[in-house]
């Protein structure tokens, strides 16, 4: 337990920089997912999603990616492919409410 | 042609001779084909995989995604011509789906990232600085990092 504690910190002293804000000084669309996804292992989702909303739809889609790779089912790809596209919409209109508001 | 006193292993036709149990059945008997599964076409769910992998790799100007989305399309086309100029049955409809979801994903991720490279490029245009800052914030952080 204390292990994984200190895994989740160690992964908080590496987060990278933005460098789209440390030119144009506005957030770029992924700007708060690495402490969204911190938030998240520490179990504090209502956090997290407020961070970043659209870190739970990309997770589920990896998390789809990795069944239907391990055994496909039969519309996955298509799930996938709209599930893509959702997630997309979800980015940038994040990233509107953010630079707006 | 009594067909209780044949061999019990032999097919129930009463078309077929005795002399030759090899023979193939007629088309009264129906022709049972054992159901293999088809091979799924190359590249199919590589380019699922890049395609969708290059939307969480679009941090540092879209650089890393737009590469994967790239590598994903070409690898997609590939799959998709493949798949439409073999004949019917050679590969499996499943990894067509898969190919088709790849490259709308890719096609997605390299619209996003030309974006971002785009506004990069107009920036320094209209900046007109070659003050390469970028490059020194990368020294930095991993300067700090070490």
């Amino acid at each position: 337990m204390t292990t994984l504690v200190s895994f989740i910190d160690w992964l908080e002293s590496k987060e990278l920089p933005c460098f789209y804000k440390s030119v144009f000084h506005i957030e770029c669309p992924g700007c708060g997912m690495q402490r969204a996804f911190i938030a998240l292992l520490r179990g504090h989702l209502g956090e997290s999603i407020r961070l970043y909303p659209p870190l739970l739809p990309i997770l589920l889609m990896f998390a789809l990616l990795t069944m239907h790779l391990v055994h496909p089912f039969k519309h996955g790809a298509k799930i996938l492919k709209y599930l893509f596209i959702f997630n997309v919409a979800l980015i940038l209109f994040n990233y509107l409410y953010k630079i707006i508001f | 042609m009594d067909t209780y006193n044949q061999n019990p292993n032999q097919s129930y036709d009463k078309n077929q001779s005795h002399a030759s149990p090899a023979q193939p059945a007629t088309s009264a008997q129906p022709v049972f084909t054992p159901l293999v599964a088809l091979p799924p076409v190359p590249n199919a769910t590589a380019s699922l995989v890049l395609g969708i992998l290059s939307l969480v790799f679009l941090c540092c100007y879209g650089f890393p995604g737009l590469i994967l989305g790239i590598i994903g399309l070409v690898l997609a086309n590939n799959a998709i011509s493949l798949y439409n100029t073999s004949p019917q049955g050679t590969y499996s409809q499943a990894s067509l789906s898969n190919a088709n979801a790849g490259r709308i994903c890719s096609i997605i991720s390299i619209v996003l990232a030309g974006m971002m490279v785009v506004s990069l490029i107009i920036y320094f245009i209209a900046v007109g600085s070659l003050d390469f800052f970028i490059l020194r914030e990368i020294f930095d952080f991993i300067e700090n990092t070490h």
